[in-house]
């Protein structure tokens, strides 16, 4: 494998103002990555076979993930779109020696490229987005999975470590716990005497639990 | 750059709570759910499930072979994505699965992260 280009970017709206012209961004480009692929019969390819597989498939439009070594690149699926054959070597018998392929690679579902184990954001500080008042996608943000942690597992950012809260069962604060147990022995003075009780009843269940 | 959550599941048994209301937790316990279940299990969909025929391979084939498989599984879940995944043997013989995942509930549109930055005239 070699030549490996992966491209991304934006789509720009030209901005016309009385004193000059600037640019805006529309939309995101999609992920491109193109590659050159060696084959060659010396290391045991059926270089004729291969090479044809990888036009075909171009033709069919084949998606999948793109994987260097055992991470994903993008975490987003790439479709093939183009595959073109270059410089085939033949032996004077017609049998394939070596050919180059090269291919391009489209995104073609949502997701970015994968930036989680790399290094920082290049400290370009983010500006605070403004929220919609009474969204539903802000109010569905509020609830953090790190105060549920229900599902056994943690959460992180893909620009720090990972916080573990696994095997941790989600326990009320103090406030909560004294409020429910001020509201058990009401409930409870309620129960024995058929009306509500007095705040002394109350107290006087509170201390013997 | 866009700060997306990432969340960590692993293939350690924990009882599923049916009355979780958080939809990110709940897509979470999904995915944990797909993880620990074996394919072929599901009648009419043998397709289900993680494939255990890999822990019977070297572990690291298992390795290489892991990103791939979680990938198919998670499919089921379509809101998730898989980001990474790591294969430990434990000195007890078992294996155990760490995955990192994403997910596009409840994260903002990533479109237009540097949209508000005002224009100099």
């Amino acid at each position: 494998m070699k030549n490996i280009q992966i491209k991304a970017g934006s789509n720009l709206k030209e901005n016309k103002k009385k004193k000059k012209s600037t640019v805006k961004r529309e939309s995101a480009k999609p992920i491109e990555v193109s590659i050159t692929i060696e084959l060659n019969a010396l290391v045991g390819c059926n270089v004729r076979h291969d090479a044809l597989v990888l036009l075909k498939e171009a033709g069919k439009g084949a998606k999948g993930y793109f994987y260097i070594g055992r991470k994903k690149l993008t975490t987003c699926k790439l479709m093939l779109v183009d595959a073109t054959l270059k410089n085939p070597d033949f032996t004077a018998s017609g049998a394939w020696v070596k050919a180059e392929v090269t291919l391009t690679l489209k995104q073609c579902s949502k997701g970015t490229i994968n930036v989680s184990g790399g290094g920082g954001d290049g400290g370009r500080k983010k500006k605070k987005k403004k929220k919609k008042k009474g969204s539903k996608k802000a109010s569905v943000r509020s609830t953090s999975p790190v105060s549920s942690p229900s599902y056994g597992g943690s959460v992180s950012t893909s620009s720090g470590s990972t916080k573990s809260s696994k095997g941790t069962a989600y326990t009320p604060p103090n406030s909560t716990k004294s409020q429910t147990k001020s509201a058990n022995a009401e409930a409870k003075a309620y129960m024995q005497s058929g009306k509500k009780a007095s705040t002394a009843q109350v107290n006087q269940l509170k201390k013997t639990g | 750059m866009n700060i997306m959550t990432q969340y960590q599941i692993d293939n350690v048994n924990y009882p599923i709570d049916f009355q979780e209301s958080d939809i990110v937790a709940r897509t979470l316990q999904n995915a944990k759910n797909l993880l620990m279940c074996r394919m072929g299990e599901v009648p009419y969909d043998r397709l289900r499930g993680f494939d255990q025929s890999l822990f019977d391979l070297p572990i690291d084939e298992l390795r290489d072979e892991l990103v791939p498989e979680l990938d198919r599984v998670m499919e089921w879940e379509p809101d998730v994505e898989v980001v990474d995944a790591e294969a430990t043997l434990l000195p007890n013989g078992e294996i155990y699965i760490k995955v990192i995942l994403e997910t596009s509930v409840g994260e903002e549109e990533e479109e237009g992260e540097y949209d508000d930055e005002e224009d100099e005239d």
